[in-house]
């Protein structure tokens, strides 16, 4: 919820806030973050709850936000006093009503944007983050087993995806349905999620969506912080152990961090285990701060190595679900197994030239070594070595109201695949990405609105294939705000995707997802244009949000199969259709009665269909319908509950198929976590969860394991020990 | 300070992995008997991968994995 603090008198941008408190206790707030009107970090309250503006703050509006209160939006051309109140809430529902992205390296953007710090995804504890994802309205987990989880926007995913780690856009090989992305939950603050097409602002390829992983250290406080967890999970026999550190003195910040994890193989409702979906994973990062007063800039290494088992392998000449199933539960490496080693180097920097102009650079290296290990240790079946090089030039015009942006997006991106592999499935290539954004934002207190145009060519180049792309997008979005508790947002944007190598040029067997595939030279870009509506009203006691969304796709790439094989591999080949109509809608419900203020029901609906005369679109996602009843106890002491929350999650049948997939029947599956904090400072936390309650036996729509007939994991028992300083 | 590089050691050293060799059971097939060849490790296993096994002029894969 927003309130609008109006008095009268003049600004002064060397003006402190004398103190920023707690509307209940009248206690001042620590760690209050402030951002300008377009979302950009401005600084935090002290100790004493103090803020002080800089003088280089050029917008006269500005918000004020901290974990379990309300968003606070502030014009500062009127007089509001020395003292600024903020009012708790911990509705999740109303994050969604944040009108914009806050924190960070991102493109400041007034489009609905779904944001969600790490604690509010991960309340029951999941294995991944990307699972915790799932949470989220509209998205979805696409899964090979446990280990490799992909998002799904909108019913969208693969390289439709685009993805963003502190506005660094990484580049790997998602386009495949069983390559993951390698970012953990790993010191990640919170993670927003754009959902249709967004090309104004990412570019080529932000066809289903944008995923924007913020970790924080852009914004990093005075001081030492320490955090850690070890997560055990009874399922897959799962643990996976995480700990960061961050420093920051004066001017200068540095962060160093790890996690391990390793699981067996998982276990489904049967008291069976479904063979080689054992994997363990090995991420560390590195980070070096600058904070100047005109120049800010970050520099970060992260790293991942995996071992991920490919499961639904058999050398069985009929096979069956039994093939694929084994009643010991393993953990050592067999084959088929998939290894990922990657790295990559962000360098993210900006110049304050005056109060009014910002100038952003983010850029950097990515490396990763994808092998596919089929039948034998040493000699790989499939590999790749993917390397980029994106650049993002972003400058900011900034007046009392209005913000002009013109940027400059690009990247270098070259596959090699491995002397050494068997099999190629896509030739050695290179492409070259050139864009070009302009936007201009008005901010009117009660309305704000944006409108930009961009450019794109991409030019990809390969043995006997050469050919440049270019596509025009544009995007608009308005927010209106009628009161202090309705918003209105309105969004209509386009967006476009490149055929990617694998659909233009692939040639052979894919082990990872069992087919051999054949791409189409002629394939054109795909095309899409949404409306996003997205009305809110944010009560007290009672909050509502409803967003249907229609989306108009051209040239849609989907995977036909031939009817054919090789080698016992169907053969699929790219095929494209002229245009299809996708159109859904998230709806949900936010109820905190005053009679009984320790609880908190949420409910909400995601639906998505297609309207098309082909058989373009599988995976589907089914219907969706999630609940939560939270109980906050309000005790004292040193060892307190924090909250004990009850979630069921009804998924409806999914019909809606090509014909060479598997509906899936209904299901529900029930969850539950209690979380308990130590100590008068709060400093360590015990999760204690079941996930998958009654052990229910399911398939997923989108679990990638589907038409092997395997079970998705029965009852997981999860506990997670945290530590903060 | 003393307290973060602590946490810091310990996350180095858990990080830090020991490379040994794979070792694996071998064997390939010829007229549909299994011929066990035994552990082969290292650079033992990836000529076992590569070159295979010769028998009377022909070639025949050997397997060193599970099925």
């Amino acid at each position: 919820m927003l309130v609008v603090v109006c008095t009268y008198a003049q600004i002064s941008y060397s003006q402190i806030i004398k103190s920023v408190k707690d509307a209940q206790s009248l206690q001042p707030l620590n760690d209050v973050t402030v951002y300008d009107a377009f979302g950009r970090f401005v600084t935090y309250s002290n100790e004493l709850g103090v803020v002080v503006l800089p003088d280089s703050l050029s917008s006269v509006i500005i918000t004020l936000e901290k974990p379990g209160f309300k968003s606070l939006y502030l014009d500062l051309s009127h007089d509001h006093g020395d003292d600024i109140f903020l009012s708790r809430h911990s509705q999740v529902l109303e994050e969604v009503a944040i009108v914009w992205q806050s924190a960070y390296l991102g493109l400041p953007t007034f489009a609905n944007i779904d944001s969600r710090s790490i604690e509010q995804l991960n309340g029951i504890p999941q294995t991944n983050l990307m699972q915790s994802l799932a949470e989220i309205p509209g998205v979805y987990s696409s899964n090979t087993g446990p280990g490799i989880s992909k998002p799904v926007i909108r019913g969208l995913q693969g390289n439709r995806i685009l993805t963003f780690f502190d506005g660094y856009k990484l580049e790997g090989q998602q386009w495949g349905g069983d390559h993951g992305l390698g970012i953990t939950e790993l010191g990640v603050k919170d993670v927003s999620v754009v959902k249709g097409p967004a090309a104004l602002l990412y570019g080529a390829d932000a066809m289903g969506g944008v995923l924007l992983i913020n970790d924080g250290f852009w914004e990093t406080e005075q001081g030492l912080k320490i955090s850690a967890f070890s997560q055990f999970e009874t399922n897959s026999m799962g643990t996976t152990s995480a700990a960061q550190i961050q420093h920051r003195k004066n001017k200068w910040a540095w962060q160093a961090g790890g996690r391990f994890t390793s699981h067996a193989d998982y276990k489904i409702a049967k008291k069976q285990f479904v063979d080689n979906s054992r994997f363990n994973e090995y991420n560390a990062k590195l980070g070096l701060g600058f904070y100047g007063g005109k120049f800010r800039s970050t520099l970060q290494v992260l790293m991942t190595q995996n071992q991920i088992g490919l499961p639904g392998h058999t050398h069985d000449s009929d096979p069956d679900e039994s093939s694929f199933v084994t009643n010991v539960q393993k953990r050592n490496k067999i084959l088929p197994v998939q290894y990922n080693k990657q790295w990559f180097t962000i360098w993210n920097a900006e110049w304050q030239f005056s109060n009014k102009d910002v100038l952003k650079l983010t850029t950097g290296f990515t490396h990763q070594n994808l092998l596919e290990h089929d039948h034998k240790h040493t000699i790989p079946a499939l590999g790749m070595i993917t390397q980029n090089i994106p650049v993002q030039l972003m400058f900011h015009h900034t007046q009392k109201r209005s913000m002009l942006t013109a940027g400059l997006q690009g990247m270098y991106n070259q596959i090699t695949n491995n002397k050494e592999a068997e099999e190629i499935l896509i030739p050695n290539a290179n492409q070259k990405d050139v864009g070009a954004v302009l936007k201009m934002q008005w901010d009117r207190v009660k309305w704000k609105t944006e409108f930009g145009i961009r450019g794109d060519f991409r030019h990809i180049n390969a043995k006997s294939f050469s050919k440049t792309y270019f596509g025009a997008n544009a995007g608009w979005n308005t927010t209106i705000h009628f009161g202090s508790k309705r918003t209105l947002k309105v969004g209509l944007n386009s967006g476009f995707r490149i055929p990617h190598l694998s659909e233009l040029l692939a040639n052979g067997a894919h082990h990872g997802t069992f087919r051999y595939e054949i791409g189409n030279r002629n394939l054109k870009p795909e095309k899409a244009v949404q409306i996003d509506v997205s009305y809110d009203r944010m009560g007290d006691h009672f909050s509502f949000i409803l967003n249907p969304f229609v989306a108009l796709l051209n040239d849609f790439i989907y995977l036909n199969p031939t009817g054919q094989s090789i080698n016992s591999m169907p053969i699929f080949e790219y095929k494209q259709i002229n245009w299809a109509l996708q159109y859904g809608a998230d709806v949900g419900i936010h109820w905190h009665p005053h009679f009984a203020h320790s609880w908190h029901l949420e409910s909400t609906i995601s639906y998505l269909n297609y309207a098309s005369n082909s058989t373009a679109f599988s995976l589907i996602p089914a219907p969706r319908w999630n609940s939560s009843l939270k109980y906050e106890p309000t005790m004292k002491g040193k060892i307190r509950i924090e909250d004990v929350q009850l979630q069921f999650t009804y998924f409806f049948p999914q019909k809606n198929t090509v014909s060479y997939e598997w509906a899936t029947a209904d299901y529900g599956l029930l969850n539950v976590g209690m979380n308990t904090v130590f100590g008068s400072k709060e400093r360590w936390k015990i999760q204690i969860a079941v996930r998958n309650l009654t052990n229910k036996q399911y398939i997923d729509h989108l679990s990638r394991l589907k038409p092997l007939g395997l079970y998705n994991p029965g009852r997981n028992i999860i506990i997670k020990l945290i530590y903060n300083l | 300070m003393k307290k973060g590089l602590f946490v810091l050691g310990l996350a180095a050293i858990s990080f830090v992995a020991c490379k040994k060799d794979e070792c694996h059971a071998c064997h390939y097939e010829l007229s549909e008997e299994r011929i066990e060849l035994g552990q082969k490790c290292g650079d033992d296993l990836k000529q076992a991968e590569t070159a295979g096994m010769v028998v009377d002029g022909v070639k025949y894969d050997i397997h060193c994995h599970e099925h």
